[in-house]
């Protein structure tokens, strides 16, 4: 905390400024590439390109009645999209983007929150995310928000186990919790994707489910239960939770180029460009994933987090800590 | 001064929702409870310069546990909790009277203790807090019991499961 406070505010500030932007701009990237992918336009009709379709969109759900459920529990109904909302924008703080810069005499940290345990904080901000998600398709008092948030709290626990797993290979090899640690082990390395492989698709996998995206969207599978765990919801609250999906979804994207793809860390460009970059590619197979494979069912997908996924993320850590422990010794 | 207000509001945050957790008769209600009360114990295990254990308390218990509670208030549906008889009734007398020498003991007892740290500033411990300090600590010096409880923690799993079988085997017999 060396940092004067109203750096900290600024930071915050412009981080914050910079990620709802990104977010409203990424709903009409993945709006008009799955058009593209399935032959046929997508929006494209306010302004070039459907350059103010996000403007539109919101100023369109400003305007919709707030509305309440008669059978929501009014309360948790409520805090339930500020709850998803606030854990995912605050998981943006610990992303680091940049060497330390220097303005004016005082070096800022190109991060948000640079904290000793921060990839621990992440995935500990993850698990409160989803409690919106859960709560609010409870509060709603609907059956088809139920069975959605209870999908989502089984999918939850299974896909987090696993990726936690697939995370603790990459701790071995940096020796750090710390993401910009992290990033400078790589640099003095290579990227942890080569030493990695079966570690960074166990990620992979296990992000897809942890961001409810296709193909494991179960919680808010349109074809059996409406929309899921929002289905009560509309207007603002909804946008919320739309906030909420789409920053976890920069999240993450975020963390695995982190974790695996050296992070902001490369030559000629400046650190926020190359995260950016690493963090497009990415999202954009998730987008091309997302337009190709069909939904699975419940069943596989809780036999696949556990009887695949889980035992052979268990295998990799094994492999990882013994490779690195003989390897520490002949050093 | 900020330590003291921020060990104010989490200790008041841990015993209100902690509180409010026993009273609620809506399940749901009491899980959400919970929750706040496990975030601010996680917020003074900050506060006391344990960051590792923090961020744990809020992986385990305040997502991880709470999520099953949930998933279980989910299949069981949330139904508000009936008053049955309650054959302790007359006897309520005597745990308020319980209460009453409980808050007296414990004013004589904070009012005349003489240990160290309790009135003054506690001393600096260095680093006991950090993932790495606390790593080195379970595989150097306590690696006996940290093993033991892990295995304690495999027998418990396998018996849940176990039993879990046999009671899945009982239904089909029927």
């Amino acid at each position: 905390m060396s940092e004067p406070v109203w750096v900290q505010i600024v930071k915050a500030i412009i981080i914050f400024f910079v990620v709802i932007t990104v977010f409203a701009y990424l709903v009409l990237i993945e709006r008009r590439t799955l058009g593209r992918f399935q032959a046929r336009p997508g929006p494209n009709r306010a302004g070039p390109a459907g350059f103010w379709q996000p403007l539109a969109d919101v100023i369109k759900l400003i305007f919709k009645e707030d509305f309440v459920p008669k059978t929501a529990d009014r309360f948790i109904y409520t805090i339930a999209p500020v709850i998803a909302v606030a854990a995912a924008v605050t998981g943006i703080a610990l992303i680091p983007f940049g060497d330390p810069i220097t303005i004016g005499g005082t070096e800022i940290k190109l991060v948000g929150a640079d904290i000793g345990v921060g990839l621990l904080l992440l995935f500990a901000l993850s698990g409160i995310g989803f409690y919106g998600l859960i709560l609010g398709g409870w509060a709603s008092g609907s059956k088809y928000s139920t069975l959605g948030s209870a999908r989502t709290a089984a999918q939850l626990v299974s896909y987090e186990v696993a990726m936690g797993l697939s995370v603790v290979g990459v701790i071995v090899l940096s020796q750090s919790l710390n993401l910009t640690e992290i990033v400078d082990a790589q640099r003095e390395t290579v990227w942890y994707v080569l030493f990695q492989p079966v570690g960074f698709l166990i990620f992979l996998i296990a992000m897809v489910a942890e961001v409810n995206r296709a193909p494991f969207d179960l919680p808010e599978a349109e074809g059996e239960l409406v929309a899921g765990y929002h289905t009560e919801y509309g207007g603002l609250k909804f946008a919320m939770f739309q906030t909420a999906e789409y920053i976890n979804l920069l999240v993450v994207s975020a963390l695995a180029a982190t974790l695996f793809l050296g992070g902001f860390a490369g030559p000629w460009m400046s650190g926020v460009w190359w995260l950016a970059l690493k963090m497009a590619v990415l999202i954009f197979g998730f987008i091309w994933l997302r337009a190709t494979m069909p939904r699975l069912r419940y069943d596989q997908l809780m036999k696949f987090g556990w009887k695949v996924l889980l035992p052979i993320a268990t295998l990799n850590l094994l492999v990882t800590i013994i490779v690195v422990g003989v390897a520490f010794q002949n050093s | 001064m900020g330590e003291e207000i921020a060990f104010g509001i989490l200790a008041a945050g841990a015993i209100g929702f902690g509180t409010a957790t026993v009273l609620f008769k809506s399940p749901l209600r009491a899980a959400v409870a919970l929750i706040g009360s496990l975030l601010s114990v996680a917020g003074l295990f900050l506060m006391l310069a344990a960051p590792f254990v923090a961020v744990i308390q809020i992986i385990v218990y305040a997502s991880a546990i709470v999520v099953m509670f949930l998933f279980v208030i989910a299949y069981l549906g949330d139904r508000p909790v009936e008053y049955s008889q309650d054959r302790l009734a007359p006897l309520a007398a005597f745990g308020w009277l319980a209460v009453i020498v409980l808050v007296a003991m414990a004013s004589v007892v904070i009012g005349s203790s003489k240990l160290p740290g309790f009135r003054d500033r506690p001393e600096d411990v260095g680093d006991i807090g950090s993932a790495q300090a606390i790593g080195r600590a379970f595989l150097d010096h306590y690696i006996v019991p940290f093993e033991a409880a892990s295995l304690v923690l495999l027998v418990a799993a396998l018996a849940a499961v176990l039993l879990a079988r046999r009671a899945i085997q009982g239904e089909q017999g029927r």
